[in-house]
């Protein structure tokens, strides 16, 4: 990104919002939202995690104008949420993807493409890619009504980018997605991030929202209770992790002695390393797919819509030092994946001498560096060693990063971003 | 099963492709033109038969007692090149259709029936009598036919055309010719409506909220059970309908029957259908939360209201068009039918399928004074009600308003009744006739003695010019008298003297006692347009109906859960359809004096609930297009014009603005959490 989020406008600002819900007699039946302030920045990916009846739902349904707040302010582009004009530039994905069952997946789409005001050709061509960004292509003529919820939150997905919307609004967007599903929403969401857009994510999959969200914010009974960037949250600075390939265990001792001997402290532990079980999953699927195995499942979706653009500059791809250089001088970088850090020896030295020169770390329980390390290390969270610095992909073999990795990221998406990057009118070069 | 679906795709995808099109069209044309060849040759030879009698007929002078003329009046009988046509039914006829001279009137009457045994079975007798009628049938199949394929509908078109033409020749086979008719009208009929929604929404296919909002509820219409269902009821019943109708019937009550049996049907069925899918369309939508991902869109909710009202009227529409024109075709082909005998041949020319304006006669009013001075006289003259009054036993104002009410119906009463051997001038104001127009008509509907409808009475008219008709009439039946319109003076003014005489030839006597009639009981009667024009402005009228109701349902529905929705919305337009009736009850409703108090306290709110409806909703009940076409009479441009304002604009914009102020304020989503 070329600007730091602090210094990007707020898309949606909210002072001592609150939301009290009443009963037919106009009594107080429930807080909802108690008093809360945040801000959305623009072209940030932005968490909204709490557990059931914390208000993320509310918070949500007032940034849309389909409730009004009790209290507080709260501005949608710098205006009321209730103006028709603000809803243009905004997508949303329901939790529940809420379609007409008697229309097909196109002309649910032509319809909402409609209500934009958006000519024929336009529409045509908007839909043509997002059925197929999607995979529902092969049933654009089916009604909705005999969809999985796969399939029709698919659909709302769709539905919620047709005016490609500079902010976008997600409510448990991978609800009842398969792993491969989820995988390809938080490949997307990556990718639209990186494409400029604002989002504002909402969901329980702790997981999804920490491997995609800059900042986030943590809800419980109305009130915040944490906000900050991933980093800012979840980075422990009483550890280190240092992954390595496997070693023996004289070697393991002689570490430990030295790190007794130089920091006077002991190594945690030592536990083999793991990958994480989407990594794993997706792997055999694309195996099963170069294999050409049949399924009757729902199709892949394809790729990132084109028009799908919000004029952002994308962050240069970088390998090797120039891309640790570039990752420790990156500030709020969303949680995309970094090309892959050069496999050579000395690069890894180097790479692990300048970690190690930044500051001391533990052998164990804390997350993953940015280069290949003793493999010591744990499923955890995606902070790389400095603390903006965001973890390299991983492949199976190389152990746990919980991001979504840059290496299982379909090579037919990087070839297109390139050649989107090629195209783009601004000329960011890929 | 697979394979039949997949040779459907392929059909379907075929028919799609142009040149798919220039087959189908070639097809479909040969096939039309091919399966109506027989009809035509029927119909023209029909053409010259009846050409070749109404020369002769028109030749014929049964006074003087040609052989032609001889073999007419007493076998009923009729020779054209060596054939002999006509019988015991034609014999019936003749004398009814000579005039005093001993012509022929009605000779293409005639013709119709002499010809009628030589038609085939197999054949509709009004289409095979006129070939105009079957050119014209031929032509509206292919563009039916035409339309469908053009218009993406092939496949509809080959199952719902198959599926008729299969059954209606089945029909046929067991020499059940109306069944089939009804068949294959059943197929039309939803093709048409196929037709008339797909060019509807094409129309409606632009980019922006209201039409995309529109297009989706015709949408929904077709594809949901609610809307389907009655759309499908109607699309089977109203080609049914004529099978209910008695044909051996007077011509003119097969047509008005039909008439007011079609249009109620479809004016109905619309107006049920109106309401439940204006229901719940929207309070559907909010229960099942579309509504969201709707106005999380940039479409404001008076938008919404509108784009959900111009949906329903799209399909109001498509009903309409396709009902009317079902309605109107039939008509045209019952016109064509023997009539009873002449005189029910005119009424239908000249009574049913015509527009008539109507004039009633102008009575004396009784004045204020005169009508205090007879008060006052009727208090003085009974004592015992002056002290009554006196006393207080009784309010005096209730009693003047009493005997007010008893001497205005007495005054007017009498200037309505004619006693045995006396006459009484009617005038008649601002009769204005178009030029050209040769006579008016006069209806009449009189009271005497008991009402026994199986007696006669004789009464005479006598006009300005000194002329005088004598006729017999049966009480409490509408009778008409044929008035040469130049009787009509140059202030459009036509004076009509009623006598209670009887003529025997000879002698005037006296009538059988006193004539009385109705303010409405008589009344002039004059043609100012066509039966088509009339039609058309009887639908709009229906239209701004449908209108009112279609945004009383979406504005409710705003609001109100379905259920809830729909009581409301059906009470108000019971209440509406009710409104004359209740305004009658309201006027007579008197509370009696000795009910206990609450229970007067309980009557009055009654009549002040019905008064107000009744005040309110009093000009959608009483605006009655079906009436005026079932009777032959006039619905002005005025009349449409006053209907749109009132009904489709005024009562409409206030059910949108009074929906959309509650809407507007509306919180769509509700608390999903805890406690």
């Amino acid at each position: 990104m070329t600007a730091s989020s602090e210094q990007a406008r707020p898309i949606v600002e909210a002072i001592g919002l609150t939301k009290d819900f009443s009963d037919f007699w106009m009594r107080s039946k429930a807080r909802a939202v108690d008093g809360i302030d945040f801000e959305i920045r623009e072209r940030e990916i932005f968490g909204l995690l709490g557990p059931n009846g914390s208000g993320k739902s509310t918070t949500i349904k007032m940034i849309l104008g389909l409730l009004r707040r009790s209290r507080g302010k709260l501005s949608v582009f710098g205006r009321d949420p209730g103006d028709v004009s603000v809803k243009s530039r905004i997508g949303y994905l329901p939790e529940e993807s809420y379609l007409y069952r008697f229309l097909n997946p196109r002309e649910t789409l032509e319809y909402y493409a409609k209500l934009f005001g958006q000519r024929r050709a336009m529409r045509r061509e908007r839909v043509d890619e997002l059925l197929e960004m999607v995979g529902l292509q092969h049933v654009a003529h089916r009604a909705v009504g005999e969809f999985s919820k796969g399939m029709a939150r698919r659909l709302g997905l769709a539905q919620a980018l047709i005016n490609d919307p500079e902010f976008l609004i997600l409510d448990e967007p991978t609800s009842g997605l398969d792993p491969v599903g989820t995988h390809q929403v938080k490949e997307l969401l990556i990718e639209l991030g990186r494409r400029g857009k604002t989002i504002l994510l909402s969901s329980h999959l702790l997981a999804d929202v920490e491997d995609v969200c800059t900042r986030m914010v943590i809800l419980y009974g109305g009130r915040i209770r944490a906000q900050g960037t991933a980093n800012e949250l979840l980075s422990d600075s009483e550890h280190t992790i240092i992954r390595l390939p496997k070693l023996r265990t004289a070697t393991i001792g002689r570490i430990d002695e030295l790190v007794r001997r130089e920091e006077g402290v002991a190594v945690e532990s030592v536990q083999p390393a793991r990958q994480r079980l989407e990594e794993f999953f997706m792997g055999l699927v694309a195996k099963a797919q170069a294999e050409h195995a049949a399924t009757s499942g729902a199709l892949q979706g394809g790729h990132t819509a084109r028009f799908l653009g919000g004029g952002a500059e994308l962050a240069p791809q970088a390998e090797g030092r120039e891309l640790v250089e570039d990752l420790k001088r990156s500030e709020d970088r969303p949680a995309t994946p970094a090309p892959k850090a050069d496999a050579s020896p000395t690069a890894q030295q180097d790479v692990l001498a300048e970690l190690s020169g930044a500051q001391s770390t533990k052998v164990s329980g804390a997350t993953p560096a940015a280069a290949s390390t003793p493999s010591s290390t744990t499923p955890s969270s995606a902070a790389s060693a400095s603390p903006t610095v965001q973890p390299l992909p991983s492949s199976p073999s190389m152990g746990s990063t919980p991001k979504a990795s840059g290496k299982d990221i379909d090579r037919s998406l990087i070839e297109g971003l390139l050649g989107d990057h090629d195209d783009r009118s601004k000329g960011t070069k890929g | 099963m697979f394979a039949l679906r997949s040779r459907i795709d392929r059909f379907a995808g075929f028919a799609q492709s142009l040149r798919g099109k220039v087959v189908l069209s070639i097809v479909a044309a040969l096939v039309i033109v091919g399966s109506a060849m027989p009809l035509v040759v029927a119909a023209v030879r029909a053409q010259d038969l009846r050409a070749q009698m109404q020369t002769v007929l028109s030749t014929i002078d049964l006074d003087d007692r040609t052989p032609e003329g001889v073999a007419l009046l007493d076998r009923g009988e009729l020779t054209i090149g060596g054939f002999t046509y006509g019988g015991p039914r034609v014999m019936a006829m003749v004398p009814r259709m000579a005039d005093a001279e001993g012509k022929l009137v009605g000779v293409d009457d005639l013709a119709r029936v002499l010809v009628s045994p030589t038609l085939p079975t197999w054949a509709p007798a009004g289409l095979v009598q006129s070939l105009g009628n079957c050119v014209s049938l031929i032509v509206a199949l292919l563009a039916l036919a035409l339309g469908c394929i053009w218009s993406g509908l092939a496949l509809h078109l080959f199952v719902i055309a198959g599926l008729s033409g299969i059954a209606g020749g089945v029909a046929v086979w067991f020499g059940e010719v109306p069944i089939a008719l009804a068949i294959v009208g059943i197929g039309a009929l939803a093709l048409s409506f196929l037709l008339v929604v797909g060019v509807l929404g094409v129309i409606l296919s632009g980019a922006s909220p209201i039409f995309a909002i529109a297009a989706t509820v015709m949408r929904e219409a077709q594809r949901q059970r609610i809307s389907v269902a009655f759309i499908g009821l109607l699309l089977v019943v109203l080609p049914i309908l004529p099978l209910s109708i008695d044909p051996a019937s007077p011509l003119r009550y097969q047509i008005q029957t039909f008439i007011s049996r079609g249009c109620g049907l479809v004016f109905s069925v619309a107006s049920v259908m109106t309401l439940l899918l204006a229901c719940s369309t929207v309070a559907f939508e909010m229960r099942d939360r579309q509504i969201w991902q709707l106005l999380t869109k940039p479409v404001s909710r008076a938008q919404y209201m509108l784009g959900k009202w111009l949906g329903i009227m799209a399909v109001n529409t498509g009903i309409l068009l396709v009902g009317a024109t079902c309605i109107v075709v039939y008509v045209q082909y019952l016109s064509l039918r023997p009539a009873a005998d002449p005189l029910d041949a005119r009424a239908v020319r000249e009574e049913v399928l015509v527009a008539r304006q109507g004039r009633l006669a102008e009575y004396e009013s009784l004045q204020p004074e005169r009508l205090v001075e007879m008060v006052d006289q009727a208090i003085e003259s009974d004592p015992v009600l002056k002290a009554e009054i006196e006393s207080g036993e009784r309010d005096l104002y209730d009693t003047r308003v009493k005997l007010a009410d008893e001497r205005i119906t007495a005054f007017g009463t009498q200037q309505r009744a004619i006693p045995a051997g006396q006459g009484k001038a009617f005038t008649f104001r601002d009769v204005a006739v178009p030029a050209g127009t040769e006579q008016v008509t006069l209806r009449y509907e009189f009271h005497l003695g008991q009402d026994d409808s199986h007696e006669q009475h004789p009464v005479i008219f006598r006009f300005a010019d000194g002329s005088w008709v004598d006729k017999q009439f049966v009480p409490v039946q509408a009778n008409v008298l044929p008035i040469p319109a130049s009787l009509i003076d140059a202030n459009g003014d036509l004076t009509v003297e009623i006598m209670s005489l009887g003529f025997d030839g000879t002698n005037f006597t006296p009538g059988e006692g006193t004539i009385v009639f109705d303010p409405d009981g008589i009344e002039i009667l004059y043609t100012v347009g066509s039966f088509g024009g009339n039609f058309a402005r009887a639908m709009g009228v229906q239209w701004t109906k449908l209108a009112f109701l279609a945004m009383l349902g979406v504005a409710s529905a705003t609001l109100l859960s379905f259920g809830v929705a729909c009581l409301l919305a059906f009470t108000i337009f019971v209440a509406a359809q009710l409104a004359p009736f209740i305004q009658i009850s309201v006027d007579q409703y008197r509370i009696a004096e000795e009910t206990p108090v609450v229970l007067q306290w309980v009557q009055l709110g009654v009549k002040g609930i019905a008064f107000t409806s009744q005040w309110l909703l009093g000009a959608f009940g009483a605006t009655k297009p079906v009436d005026a076409l079932v009777d032959g009479r006039a619905i002005g441009l005025s009349a449409l014009v006053q209907s749109a304002l009132f009904i489709g604009i005024g009562w409409t914009g206030l059910a949108l603005a009074l929906g959309w102020l509650g809407f507007r304020r509306k919180e769509l989503a509700i608390y999903s959490g805890v406690g």
